[in-house]
């Protein structure tokens, strides 16, 4: 079966990744970065083929009704099965992963290529292409993945080797650092996606016909006559009603929902689990082009296209989602003003741009949103290939202030640079107009099912416009900062400008140009012309959703075109009058005093967001570590038990020892210890003073009968001199005396009897007095042989 | 007159008064009064009193001891007790020892109350004869009659071992002040009454009939430990070499 | 309580003979010299022989006066072998002082 071949898509780069960490550091270059590029290449040419073939023909299959979706399905083995909870190891490639395949394994290849250029001077070239052919493979993982546990695999791995690929040289420690900050703010989104799914597997596993083993699954496969057949898991549509009237409105999928949410704020660096990605610049160029720009940091918007169905049941959580895509895009835009780092800059509007994805998967324009992503992919990776080549023209510095005039210098770096500018401000006719207006359309209209969103659209649009503008006027100070006006460098510097090797520009061409064609693929709703990514992701996301997006036509949708574009070109304009000279005068002065100097000051610090968490997370959390250390370890397992057993055991030591010193005369004391140790255990005389003895052989019934029950009394007051001349006086209840120290006495029933005893006398007691003791004893009633008696 | 010398010449007056006293207690004392316990059952048993030379057991009738006896019991008592806290309190060895031959002669006192004449002779004679006068000899030979002062250390071993004495006595007294005394009878054993209780041929019957074998066996430890004496205490002389012997018997 | 005093029971000569013992006792675990020691043991001795006496009295049975003849000549014995063991340590280290013989300690 065709869909055989899909397992192989992550598998080869993960094969690549084995054979460059184990094997690559001894050998050459060369086979090191062949089969890097290599097994990435033959992943490229599988997708694709998978891509031309199997899936279209599913894609047309069900698009006239033959088949169930248009997925392809590949189990691999089970990976777990406890209980009632059964995950399989599985493959669902449709038309959603289709595309991620695609563009992950394009843009993954021309990066290769153009890292054995960049990385062509490293000492650790084999584990370099080791940990990008292993990201790879994990992105492929999640991107491929039939069900979540399956995506959260990949989603960690991709975590794992950002880390990795962020500190790689971690010979300087605030590269390593940025690594670790990565790393663990990944970790904390995913905490948070852990507990989503948590959710939804507790929530959905008892439902019928979905849950159980499948609770988790996206396509459900199911053998009928032999065949497979797939209906979507989670995801199916029937299921809407269910969710609705079983989790109680709804509400699993709010929570769920902004829990994965927050696990995607984390991958893909939206407020709050932002701070990460501009400190993630400290990797190699290809590093951040890669994962910091068309990969990794797209895996939460896949997510939350996957997850559309779950999403499609709250409004709640899909306006928070847009919400927050929203104010993340303008936020960072502000925050891009200031900044003087060349990869800082396109940090911020990577952070930027993920916002307007967001955004459009949260009002429902799934198709606005990905196809955003998509040509966001392609040159936003060719800008950071590009900013790699500037910093390699530059010796390594990307301070912007430093450069400026660098058109001459680097002419197939400058072009393809403006090329994506251009697209990137939302100017016809390159694809960032086209994907970036999608967006605006369908957050302009955006009204959901049953909750009236009110003007939130209109706001959304609002706050996107702004941030577009936004986006064009830094880019553009970019690139005037950069390639216009005078050179600023030092001489030295600027002896080594130089254009980048083939194996560098040749990608930047190839990105610039898929930039400039990518615009047909979503083209807006005018006069019939078709919108192929629309069409081609329908069968993979909820139409419910997407029906909530707006689709305006018509003069709104003229409007919205124009006031889109008329923004991007003020933006440029404005750029263009402050800084086509270099830096601006003009800005200069507005900043130095006053309240100018207070907002750049605020804007250049990135708002201080770090400084905020280090004081309200991350200082309460080492104090916290280290009270523990001090008191936990150092104090209590420390000083008290190790320690304190040691002093314990010292402290009965020498007691013990003091017993034994040699000295007979000690151990008499012993001898003599013991036995009045002995004494005083044993017993010190009769308890009761006086005892008795019922005679048993006599029939003593319950009920009155003459001559039963025969009591034996004995008082047990001493002997010898101390009762000499004592006597003995018995009183019973039936005012009864008798006298002597053992009396018989018979009892007319069983029973309990207060029975008063009284000496009086003997030696060492005083004459006079009486001593009387008195105690309850109980006769037993006897059935004996002879009988008698009830029972 | 040191207090050695005051308390030897004691303990000699004492016990040349004390056998007479206690024979002349027993013959001439009769008992003053007879109390009897009324209705059956135990009685405390009393002390009964004998007179010389009569074949009798001991009879169940209760008899008040004379105040004679009593006055001369508390005497001899209180002579073992002072004795005993004399031996342990003296720093001079002889003091003690001569506090110790009190205790015995007061302690054959007792014996005699008890009729055991003829221990009581054997106990002067072996006891206040022989063994004290071996420690006399000792004390010589080691020529150190004063001991060493009250040591510092291990005072809390010392308070311990005295609170569990004292303990031990308070015990011990309970239990035997409160011994029940039966009926006296013929004892568990067999013997033929051939005289008074306590008589040396009683004694010798006894010994020589039922315990001839432990009578022997003491015999041969009398040996093991007169041989054994002699052989730790003996001082240690170099063997004399050959040439020693033959150096002095040439030198002459 | 003036009973106690006039009227002599085999209670008094057991307790006599108990006080003994303890004061025996004590100078057995309170005294230093060696003499000392085995003057209190014999002590004890002669307080278990005056228990053994009553208890004869007490039972009319004269098998405890042999024990305590036998008692006496071995109590004997032991003197005798207990004072040459004293000569003999003095001999060798000069000194009667049992607190300072402590080669039992290891």
């Amino acid at each position: 079966m065709k869909s055989d071949l899909i397992y192989l898509i992550p598998m080869l780069p993960l094969l690549g990744a084995a054979f460059n960490l184990i094997l690559g550091p001894k050998l050459s270059r060369r086979v090191v970065h062949f089969v890097a590029v290599g097994s990435v290449a033959a992943a490229f040419f599988v997708a694709l083929y998978l891509f031309v073939g199997p899936l279209w023909d599913q894609y047309q299959a069900h698009k006239h009704g033959k088949a169930h979706t248009a997925a392809l399905y590949q189990h691999v083995y089970t990976w777990i099965e406890v209980g009632s909870l059964k995950l399989d190891l599985a493959f669902a490639l449709d038309t959603l992963s289709g595309v991620m395949i695609m563009v992950v394994t394009f843009v993954g290849m021309l990066i290769h290529i153009y890292s054995t250029g960049y990385m062509a001077h490293d000492k650790r070239y084999a584990a370099y292409f080791g940990y990008l052919n292993l990201f790879t493979g994990a992105m492929l993982i999640l991107v491929l993945a039939n069900n979540l546990p399956v995506m959260f695999i990949g989603w960690e791995g991709v975590g794992l080797c950002s880390y990795l690929l962020i500190g790689f040289w971690f010979e300087k420690e605030e590269f390593a650092y940025a690594g670790r900050k990565a790393f663990i703010i990944n970790r904390v989104g995913d905490f948070a996606f852990l507990l989503g799914m948590f959710l939804i597997w507790m929530s959905m596993s008892g439902v019928e016909g979905i849950g159980g083993a499948h609770a988790l699954d996206f396509y459900k496969a199911a053998t009928e006559n032999g065949t497979w057949t797939l209906s979507h898991g989670i995801t199916d549509s029937h299921l809407q009603p269910w969710l609705w009237n079983t989790v109680g409105d709804g509400r699993m999928a709010l929570i769920g929902g902004i829990l994965l949410f927050i696990g995607a704020t984390g991958k893909s660096a939206q407020i709050p689990l932002y701070i990460w990605l501009p400190d993630a610049m400290a990797g190699p160029t290809p590093v951040s082009a890669l994962i910091h720009a068309a990969t990794m940091v797209t895996a939460g918007v896949y997510m939350v296209a996957r997850m559309s169905f779950m999403y499609a049941n709250s409004t709640g959580a899909m306006a928070v989602v847009a919400g927050v895509g929203a104010i993340t895009a303008l936020f960072a835009a502000i925050m891009a003003f200031a900044q003087t780092d060349l990869k800082k800059v396109l940090a911020y509007s990577t952070i930027s741009q993920l916002g307007f994805m967001f955004t459009a998967v949260g009002v429902g324009a799934y198709s606005a949103g990905i196809f955003h992503l998509v040509t966001h992919a392609f040159f936003k990776a060719g800008l950071f290939l590009a900013a790699g080549s500037i910093i390699h023209a530059m010796s390594g510095s990307g301070d912007i202030t430093k450069m400026g005039g660098l058109r001459a210098k680097l002419p197939r770096t400058h072009i393809s640079f403006l090329i994506y500018c251009v697209a990137i401000s939302g100017i016809f006719p390159l694809s960032g107009f086209f994907s970036k207006d999608e967006i605006l359309a369908g957050a302009f209209g955006a009204h959901a099912q049953d909750w009236s969103w009110g003007l939130y659209g209109e706001f959304l649009w609002l706050v996107l416009t702004l941030a577009a503008l936004g986006t064009a006027f830094y880019m553009f100070r970019l690139y005037f900062l950069v390639f216009g006006g005078e050179c600023r460098a030092d001489d030295e510097t600027k002896a080594h400008i130089h254009e980048s090797p083939a194996s560098m520009t040749v990608p930047l061409l190839i990105l610039a140009g898929f930039t400039c064609v990518l615009g047909g693929l979503g083209l807006p709703h005018i006069g019939g012309l078709p919108n192929l990514m629309h069409s081609w992701l329908e069968p993979s996301v909820s139409a419910t959703a997407s029906a909530w997006a707006g689709h305006p036509h018509g003069v709104t949708l003229y409007a919205l075109m124009g006031s889109a574009l008329v923004f991007g070109l003020a933006g440029i304009g404005l750029a263009y009058a402050l800084y086509s000279k270099g830096p601006s005068e003009a800005v200069a002065r507005w900043t130095s005093g006053g309240i100018g100097a207070k907002v750049h000051k605020v804007v250049y610090n990135k708002f201080y967001v770090d400084e905020f968490y280090e004081l309200v997370i991350l200082r309460p959390f080492r104090w916290i570590a280290r009270s523990t250390w001090e008191f936990v370890d150092k104090f209590v397992i420390d000083t008290v038990f190790v320690t304190g057993t040691a002093v314990v055991v010292d402290v009965a030591g020498r007691i013990a020892r003091w017993v034994q010193n040699g000295q007979v005369q000690r151990y008499m004391v012993g001898i003599v210890v013991g036995a009045a140790l002995i004494f005083g255990f044993s017993s010190r005389g009769p308890a009761d003073k006086f005892g008795y003895t019922q005679d048993m052989s006599v029939a003593c019934g319950a009920t009155p009968a003459p001559g039963a029950c025969m009591v034996t009394l004995r008082a047990d007051v001493g002997a010898g001199p101390s009762v000499q001349g004592a006597h003995v006086v018995w009183r019973f209840s039936d005012k009864l005396v008798m006298r002597g120290f053992e009396v018989k006495k018979t009892f007319s029933k069983a029973g309990k009897y207060k029975v008063v005893m009284e000496v009086q006398g003997g030696a060492l007691q005083d004459a006079k007095k009486t001593r009387s003791y008195s105690r309850t004893i109980e006769l037993k009633t006897t059935m004996g042989k002879a009988g008698g008696g009830a029972k | 007159m040191s207090v050695r010398s005051i308390a030897a010449v004691l303990a000699l007056l004492l016990a040349l008064v004390a056998g007479p006293a206690v024979a002349v207690a027993q013959t001439a004392g009769a008992p003053a009064k007879t109390r009897v316990n009324a209705a059956a059952g135990n009685t405390a048993g009393n002390q009964v009193r004998h007179k010389a030379g009569q074949t009798k057991k001991a009879d169940k009738k209760t008899e008040k001891t004379s105040k004679v006896m009593a006055l001369v019991f508390c005497l001899f008592a209180l002579m073992c007790v002072g004795g005993s806290l004399f031996v342990i309190t003296r720093r001079n060895l002889i003091a003690a020892v001569m506090g110790m031959v009190g205790t015995f002669f007061a302690i054959a006192a007792i014996y005699i109350m008890l009729y055991a004449h003829f221990l009581a002779a054997i106990q002067v004679l072996v006891y206040a004869g022989a063994i004290m006068v071996l420690f006399v000899f000792v004390i010589m030979i080691l020529n150190r009659p004063v001991d060493e002062p009250w040591s510092k250390q291990g005072v809390w071993g010392k308070g311990l071992a005295i609170a569990a004495t004292a303990y031990l006595l308070y015990r011990l007294g309970d239990v035997l002040w409160s011994v029940k005394v039966e009926v006296a009878g013929p004892g568990p054993g067999k013997y033929i009454d051939h005289g008074d209780f306590g008589s040396t041929a009683h004694v010798g019957q006894v010994l020589f009939q039922d315990y001839i074998f432990p009578f022997e066996a003491v015999s041969i430890v009398l040996l093991v430990a007169v041989v054994g004496a002699i052989a730790v205490a003996r001082p240690n002389k170099k063997r004399e070499t050959l040439d020693n012997v033959a150096g002095e018997g040439g030198a002459e | 309580m003036s009973n106690v005093f006039f009227n002599i029971t085999y209670g008094h000569f057991l307790v006599l003979a108990a006080v003994m013992f303890c004061i025996g006792v004590i100078g057995v675990l309170l005294r230093r010299n060696a003499l000392i020691v085995l003057m209190s043991i014999e002590l004890q001795l002669n307080a278990a022989n005056i228990t053994v006496l009553t208890f004869a009295r007490m039972h009319n049975d004269m098998h405890g006066h042999a024990l305590a003849f036998i008692v006496i000549a071995v109590a004997a014995a032991e003197a005798a072998v207990g004072l040459a063991i004293v000569v003999a340590v003095f001999r060798s280290r000069h000194h009667a002082d049992i607190d300072r013989l402590t080669s039992l300690k290891h």
